[in-house]
């Protein structure tokens, strides 16, 4: 009963805020089959991003963010989704309502864009740079004004922009500017919202920092707000307002980006921040996370972390729901309901 | 660009003298007297059967064998032929264009079918027409073509009578200008659908599967997350990257046509050098069967020059 009513709360609050978000998802689900198993990649999701916001959204390889983030911008291949119901509300239109023909001509303006975590196999090996960042363009530009404006995207995004730096392929250069090269063509349609799928990844450490530093620019000159999908909390706390725990398909928390880390609610959470290197001797009494996420075809009843979790007890074998913290977060974890902290066996 | 097709060219060079050799050591241990062959049934008195085998070198050790060989072919002398005693390289350069315009032209027709129906087949939306045309695909695969070619024959030629049954011209024609060139086609067009059936599935078959691999590459989510659309995507960036695959598996096969032409020529008697080599073969004719592996050879060679010049073309990761 109690749980219901939070749940409405938690819808009430969402219609009353809702022209002024950017990107509004609304109990999202997407099912995929693998091997004729189906996978509970993204189960119930809300999440809300507001203009020029940044949001964070973590969790561990295999916790369905890229799934998530997929379905967001409709990049998933139509043939393997199995399940795929509720909102994703884009500049007050559902995206999942609207035909491919339709998305297409929307990605050519001010829509959203993503940035992947592999910049290598996302760049087309056989295609010089400039023309691969020129076919993100609107197709009505001139010639002359799109060789302009890829010469501008590159310098935005930190690259050389002369005429031989347009010319080269792929593979002459290094990963970080590869990087910027999609960077640069996820800019090409000035999205509103620019999702990151763990953008800095695959990059070495300093240069993941000018990566980061590029996109932080972007986000603030652009007005143009970031959906971060990482699994690096630190990058979180460098980069993001608010944060969007994620685990097996669910949302666990969620929260200002202060709040979350500092007064972490959810066990799992916890965890996170317990492995993160550095607070290991901070933390002491708190260890970082054993196992891993099950698999996403084979869910275990009840609270999905409850198999990890150190505090778990008998009421865990009922899916808790997302429920507002005393730090104003909200956690999916019944050692999280107000009057329920001071039990907190830990 | 230049400096990679020099080196390529310079690796051919010693591949080139090592087949030339090994088949000169293989014909070595081939069963049947060459003199015999040279002289035919009738007997001829000892001293003309030694003046024959001084005169082709046939005691020297095979080491100057192979070297007179060499220095033959290097002024293109190939030898001659002990059955008819014509020189072998007017006798193969007579055949060779011949099958090179039946290999070629049904190379080519089953290249741009091929090609075109895998690239149908893997990027349709519905499954019924791709199942429809893989079936349609693995039968023409299937069929053996020596046999597709008598069906062909026996439909068209014989009992329709659109087309001749065999040969590559009439005995005798006067026909002049464009009626000369639709009477080669008319000629020409069975024989090279028996070759562009084959050739074609195989095509289809590599196409398919390497669009269906390129459509799962991530630059593919990159186009449609810019806004691309799925005709645009397969445009700019599918057909260059899957062609990669299917050029290497072309070079190659035009290879295998060169010398396995033998039976669509043998079904329809068609002049070429596979009718020649194995009428040779059974002539016990060793120098040109030598001849004829040696011009088969320096055009595998040179086909896989030119596949990795395209691949160097489609692919800047190779050019460098």
């Amino acid at each position: 009963m109690r749980s219901a009513s939070i749940a409405e709360c938690g819808h009430e609050e969402s219609n009353a805020v809702k022209e002024t978000q950017l990107l509004d998802i609304h109990d999202l689900v997407v099912h995929f089959l693998r091997e004729e198993q189906v996978v509970k990649a993204v189960d119930g999701v809300d999440l809300r991003v507001k203009p020029g916001e940044s949001v964070g959204l973590v969790g561990e390889s295999g916790s369905g963010k890229t799934v998530l983030s997929r379905s967001i911008a409709r990049l998933m291949a139509n043939a393997v989704i199995d399940k795929m119901s509720g909102q994703v509300v884009f500049q007050n239109t559902d995206l999942l309502s609207l035909s491919e023909r339709e998305l297409e001509r929307r990605r050519r303006k001010s829509f959203l864009s993503m940035v992947f975590q592999d910049p290598l196999g996302y760049l087309n090996p056989t295609k010089r740079v400039g023309r691969q960042v020129a076919e993100a363009l609107p197709p009505e530009l001139s010639r002359r004004s799109r060789r302009h404006r890829v010469a501008e995207l590159f310098t935005q995004v930190g690259l050389p922009g002369d005429k031989a730096s347009l010319r080269l392929y792929p593979h002459e250069f290094s990963g970080g500017m590869r990087q910027r090269v999609l960077i640069a063509m996820a800019l090409a349609s000035r999205p509103r919202l620019l999702i990151a799928d763990e953008p800095t990844t695959a990059l070495d450490v300093t240069v993941q920092v000018q990566v980061l530093n590029t996109l932080e620019r972007l986000h603030r000159e652009q007005d143009m707000a970031l959906l971060v999908i990482t699994h690096d909390l630190a990058l979180v706390a460098e980069l993001c307002d608010r944060v969007y725990v994620m685990y097996a398909g669910q949302i666990v928390e969620s929260g200002d980006v202060e709040t979350v880390l500092s007064s972490p609610h959810h066990p799992y959470t916890q965890g996170l921040i317990a492995s993160m290197p550095g607070q290991r001797r901070r933390m002491n009494k708190v260890d970082g996370l054993v196992g891993s996420v099950p698999n996403l075809a084979l869910l275990p009843s009840g609270c999905r972390f409850r198999s990890r979790c150190p505090h778990a007890f008998d009421r865990c074998e009922e899916m808790p729901p997302l429920m507002p913290t005393s730090t104003g977060s909200t956690s999916r974890c019944w050692l999280s309901e107000p009057e329920a902290e001071g039990e907190d066996p830990s | 660009m230049l400096w990679f097709v020099a080196r390529r060219v310079a690796q051919a060079v010693p591949m080139l003298l090592s087949v030339i050799l090994l088949i000169f050591v293989l014909m070595q241990f081939t069963p049947g007297d060459p003199v015999q062959a040279m002289v035919g049934q009738y007997p001829v008195p000892q001293s003309f059967r030694d003046s024959l085998t001084a005169e082709y070198h046939l005691n020297a050790p095979v080491w100057t064998q192979y070297w007179y060989f060499l220095v033959n072919l290097a002024h293109g002398n190939m030898g001659y032929s002990y059955a008819s005693h014509e020189s072998v390289t007017s006798l193969i350069a007579e055949r060779l264009p011949n099958t090179l315009l039946l290999a070629g032209s049904g190379y080519i027709v089953g290249i741009v079918l091929g090609g075109v129906v895998g690239l149908i087949t893997a990027t349709t939306k519905r499954r019924g027409f791709d199942t429809l045309m893989q079936t349609g695909v693995v039968t023409a695969y299937a069929i053996p073509s020596f046999w597709l070619g008598q069906l062909l024959v026996m439909l068209f030629a014989v009992h329709l009578g659109w087309f001749p049954t065999q040969g590559m011209a009439p005995v005798d024609s006067n026909a002049t200008g464009i009626y000369w060139f639709l009477e080669r086609l008319s000629y020409l067009i069975l024989p090279m659908l028996t070759y562009a059936v084959y050739e074609g599935a195989r095509v289809t078959r590599l196409t398919r599967v390497s669009v269906i691999d390129t459509l799962n590459q991530g630059y593919i989510v990159t186009a449609r997350m810019k806004g691309l659309s799925r005709w645009q995507t397969v445009r700019s960036h599918v057909i260059r990257n899957s062609s990669l695959p299917v050029v290497t598996a072309l070079g190659y096969s035009f290879a295998v046509a060169m010398g396995g032409s033998v039976l669509i020529e043998t079904v329809f008697s068609w002049p070429g050098i596979g009718l020649l080599l194995v009428d040779s073969i059974k002539q016990r004719d060793n120098q040109v069967v030598i001849g004829l592996v040696v011009v088969i050879a320096v055009a595998v060679i040179v086909m896989n020059l030119l596949v990795d010049m395209a691949h160097a073309l489609l692919d800047p990761r190779i050019r460098a």
